[in-house]
């Protein structure tokens, strides 16, 4: 069945989306599937980027994620809430830091350190 | 020369070993999960090795457990968070041997790195002797020899000097990385030497190994959506090795 268009999708709907395209990447990620993984990594910005357009930066939805069971999930909600929650999506990124959950807890951990070190600033 | 009974009487047995072997992951990966869950303490007193129940956990002392092995009730041993599913779905065990070996390489790669993830759930050090304590990999290791690469991902961090000195000492499940990604350096006419010297070589664990250079090639919202090697492109062997030190930090491979 096609997916209807993003434009179309409700907040809830671009939330499920979300989660489900981290989940597919994590799975990528244990198949070593790199081409896969980045498939999913731009269609995944393609969401955040559609809940970032809708009025009030509807990305803050994504803070719903925080506890989900999937590390890849937690890693990608809360990389994808820097802009809009940056304290509560620091401390997650440095609790999957810790976690020894790899490979999620190496790229939580690279992810701090490019903040600190002013690599990319999140937008 | 084998007989063709002989040959299909071996193709049998294989075929049963494998189905005794899916088993028995599946009822270790599932008690491996429960534990894991349960916040398992691997030092929790276990059956004596020769009884019938040789080597599940007692109910008594121990501030975890997990599920008897074994598939018995095991209720006086469940304890801990019963809500917390942060591992999904086990992987299914096919239940013939996987014809090709892609497909059976890619069947343990699954496995091996869930169990790796779970075990590291309670502390790199202890990750050894959870894995030894269920016997979880002896199927792995008769089929793929892959016991070595789940050990040597439980390892704790080294120092630099330790990861150095062990290149020359090759090991199964560690493999020689360098600090400073090769092929991106080669390609960008940084010389032979430096790029193979003693101090950009180091031996770490093959799934680490295969962690650190995912990250390297899989896009990342933090290196402006590039992959980091593209974004370390044009710039000096300095700054790719900041990155390479600490990638190897961030992914508890070196002491920070």
């Amino acid at each position: 069945m096609k997916r209807p268009p993003l434009s179309d999708m409700t907040v809830q709907e671009l939330v499920e989306n979300f989660a489900g395209i981290a989940m597919a990447q994590d799975e990528a990620l244990l198949d070593r599937d790199t081409s896969k993984f980045s498939r999913l990594f731009h269609q995944m910005q393609d969401v955040s980027g559609e809940l970032k357009a809708r009025p009030g930066d509807q990305r803050r939805a994504l803070l719903t994620l925080y506890d989900h069971p999937n590390a890849q999930v937690r890693l990608k909600a809360a990389d994808a809430t820097l802009a809009v929650a940056p304290k509560a999506a620091r401390e997650k990124l440095k609790e999957i830091a810790e976690s020894h959950e790899f490979p999620q807890a190496g790229d939580a951990g690279m992810a701090l350190w490019a903040l600190e070190k002013g690599i990319s600033t999140p937008t | 020369m084998q007989s063709q009974a002989g040959w299909q009487a071996g193709a049998q047995l294989r075929r049963m070993g494998w189905l005794l072997h899916a088993h028995h992951v599946e009822t270790k990966l599932l008690a491996l999960d429960h534990a894991v869950k349960a916040n398992f303490n691997p030092n929790q007193p276990r059956v004596p090795a020769g009884s019938a129940d040789g080597g599940q956990w007692t109910g008594g002392g121990g501030g975890g457990g997990g599920r008897n092995v074994g598939g018995s009730d095991g209720s006086d041993t469940l304890v801990g968070s019963d809500g917390d599913d942060r591992f999904g779905d086990l992987p299914d065990i096919p239940k013939e041997r996987p014809p090709n070996i892609r497909d059976r390489n890619r069947l343990v790669r699954r496995i091996a790195t869930l169990v790796a993830r779970m075990a590291g759930r309670v502390g790199a050090g202890r990750a050894g002797l959870i894995i030894a304590g269920l016997d979880l990999a002896q199927w792995v290791y008769d089929e793929y020899q892959a016991y070595a690469r789940i050990t040597a991902y439980a390892d704790p961090p080294k120092t630099l000097e330790e990861l150095h000195d062990a290149v020359s000492f090759p090991a199964a499940g560690y493999e020689i990385h360098h600090i400073v990604e090769q092929g991106p350096a080669t390609v960008e006419g940084f010389p032979k030497s430096q790029i193979d010297a003693r101090d950009n070589l180091v031996r770490i664990p093959k799934l680490k190994h295969q962690d650190i250079t995912g990250w390297y090639a899989t896009p990342n919202e933090r290196f402006g959506g590039l992959r980091p090697r593209d974004y370390l492109r044009g710039r000096n062997w300095e700054e790719r090795r900041a990155i390479g030190i600490e990638a190897l930090i961030k992914f508890e491979v070196l002491k920070p």
